[in-house]
């Protein structure tokens, strides 16, 4: 019981851990619709991104958490733009922008010695960091994004599935396509404190490939998701409290672990599945008898439904034949083409 | 005297500078059943593209029901069926949820749909022969089963004006014949259909119109007046020979019928 009550004593960790579960469930419900974009690096661009805000920001004697912040948007409208252009994929434009961000900070930090910079907190994270104006925003976040999400669910969804499709629907696709990846970066941002800027691709994809190994459509997808992100930030933040290792990788880990037991459990339900249809065609001719004896009745039950609603399909089927289209029970040959073309369907009239 | 509900006027159009079609004309009645016919690369997806907002256009107008269509901003006006291989299968998505998503842009701003939605969606997929797979993914239906799918999609939105990129291509004789009925029941029923096909003899053979294009229009007309081994030739680059058979036409290659049918003799 200590195991769980103990960590309680501390201010700090009631704290990450409020902030640790809603970053799960932001990064959970989002990495779902990353990774059905197969774009599942790029929460690790636009958190290598950081270094680049954060790296201006103490350049000029600001929070680090406002460079961050900045950097991060314009690292997501970049990312954005050049993947839209034409011959830059998706991914390399993740790469190009990140890299080059990523360069950038290293380029400030190493010109200005001088300025102190925690870069081991930025890039593992920490918990003790967590303050309630960091809560305070998360929460903000979560709920702006969860009334967003909420509101253009349908939206989102169908571009995701086809982007082409839902702007020919009447969907604004591309607008919903930027505000996605706003929100991503925003998500990004408020999750630095908690896992640090190495480990979001891992919070942001793992539960969202976990989930996709489970649910059959969207909706259990996102919810299945973002429970197992909130799962993984609760069993991490114990783990890294009484282990004492940093929270980012704790969480990471806790989530890998999910992953993995799930991926067991459905590869060994498909090989049984597989054993088992195996079987079922390897019987003896007795078992294979029995077999057909019981298609046999299945079949009949079968006829006598069919008998029933036959009727009903056969004047369906009469009533779809147009006006100018000819059907014929001809059955035209490849030898005689012009049948062929008798008896093809003839639209419109 | 009512609105054309497709209007192209001079309309020179393509993708980063790049025209694709050059100064097309074309004007769609209500109720009509066009088919644009082309080679690879002629321009009728960016055609279609131009309708649906996703295409630059460089010069002439394109409007949908009297209202011009301006890139980037969605009209609510089309059913719009892609290529099938356009189409991603490995998604979490049922049939029902599918089809479905032809009703997003009018649906209510809330992450499900209603009961009345979910009912338009279960009649449809019984009228298009798929009643028994409405919870089934779409990764597990077949090629045929997906086009018929997308058509209901495009269906349920209740627009005036479907538009089709290749409804046939890759599909089996059965599955086409059951979507050339849909199509031709739609049309029935008032529907504007504009469909782009490779077919000649199956399809645009078979339909009231066809405009033929390559990047400009070649033709534009019923199948007795486009079929035409000048226009085709013109339009495909290759020799062909039209068989009449009272009012059907046949598209086949330039050798005589008696010729051996060997694909290499």
């Amino acid at each position: 019981m200590d195991l769980i009550t103990e960590p309680f004593t501390y201010d700090f960790f009631a704290k990450a851990l409020i902030a640790g579960a809603v970053v799960g469930a932001l990064c959970g419900a989002l990495g779902v619709f990353v990774v059905l974009r197969r774009m599942s690096y790029i929460g690790q661009g636009l958190s290598q991104s950081v270094l680049g805000g954060v790296a201006l920001a103490a350049m000029v004697s600001i929070d680090p958490y406002l460079g961050a912040i900045f950097a991060t948007l314009v690292a997501g409208l970049l990312i954005h733009y050049v993947g839209r252009q034409h011959g830059v994929r998706p991914d390399a434009a993740i790469g190009i922008v990140s890299t080059t961000m990523f360069a950038f900070g290293v380029a400030l930090v190493s010109a200005n010695r001088n300025k102190a910079i925690n870069l081991t907190d930025l890039l593992f994270g920490n918990i003790l960091g967590v303050t309630a104006a960091d809560i305070t925003l998360v929460v903000v976040v979560a709920m702006v994004m969860a009334a967003v999400g909420f509101l253009f669910f349908k939206q989102l969804v169908f571009t995701v599935v086809d982007s082409a499709a839902a702007a020919a629907h009447g969907v604004r696709a591309a607008t919903i396509e930027l505000a996605f990846t706003v929100a991503l970066a925003a998500v990004v941002v408020v999750s630095i404190r908690i896992v640090g800027v190495l480990l979001i691709a891992a919070v942001i994809v793992i539960p969202a490939s976990t989930a996709r190994l489970i649910a059959k459509s969207f909706g259990p997808l996102v919810a299945i998701a973002s429970a197992l992100g909130v799962a993984a930030a609760v069993v991490g933040l114990f783990v890294s409290f009484h282990v004492e290792i940093a929270s980012g990788p704790a969480i990471v880990l806790s989530s890998a672990f999910a992953f993995f037991a799930v991926l067991i459990v459905t590869v060994t339900i498909g090989a049984l599945t597989v054993r088992r249809t195996r079987q079922r065609h390897h019987r003896g001719p007795a078992s294979r008898h029995r077999s057909e004896q019981s298609n046999q009745c299945l079949s009949e039950v079968v006829r006598s439904f069919g008998r029933a609603t036959s009727l009903s399909l056969h004047k369906r089927t009469t009533n779809t034949t147009m006006s100018g289209a000819q059907t014929s029970n001809a059955v035209p040959t490849a030898a005689d083409p012009v049948a062929q073309v008798r008896n093809g369907p003839q639209l419109g009239s | 005297m009512a609105e054309p509900v497709v209007a192209l006027r001079g309309v020179t159009a393509g993708y980063r500078g790049v025209p694709a079609i050059e100064n097309v004309d074309l004007i769609i009645e209500p109720g009509e059943l066009v088919g644009l016919v082309g080679p690879s690369g002629s321009g009728k997806s960016t055609l279609l593209r131009c309708l649906t907002g996703t295409a630059d256009v460089y010069a002439g107008q394109v409007t949908l029901n009297g209202r011009q269509v301006r890139r980037g901003h969605p009209t609510h006006d089309i059913g719009f069926v892609p290529q099938l291989t356009s189409i991603e299968t490995d998604l979490p998505l049922r049939a029902e949820d599918a089809v479905l998503h032809g009703l997003t842009a009018n649906s209510r701003l809330v992450p499900w749909y209603s009961k009345s939605e979910r009912r338009q969606a279960h009649e449809l997929l019984e009228r298009l022969g798929l009643s028994g797979y409405a919870r089934t993914p779409i990764g597990h239906l077949s090629g045929g089963q997906q086009q018929r799918l997308l058509l209901a999609r495009a269906m349920i939105s209740g627009t005036g004006l479907v538009i089709l990129d290749e409804p046939t291509s890759g599909v089996d004789l059965q599955t086409l014949q059951d979507i050339l009925r849909l199509l031709a029941e739609l049309h029935e029923q008032g529907t504007t259909i504009l469909l782009t096909t490779h077919d000649l003899n199956w399809v645009a053979a078979g339909l009231p119109r066809i405009m033929c294009i390559n990047r400009r229009v070649m033709a534009d007309g019923p199948p007795a007046d486009v079929l035409h081994p000048d226009v085709l030739e013109a339009t495909y680059g290759a020799k062909v020979r039209i068989v009449h058979d009272g009012d059907r036409i046949l598209v086949t290659d330039d050798r005589p019928l008696d010729h051996p049918t060997h694909l290499l003799s």
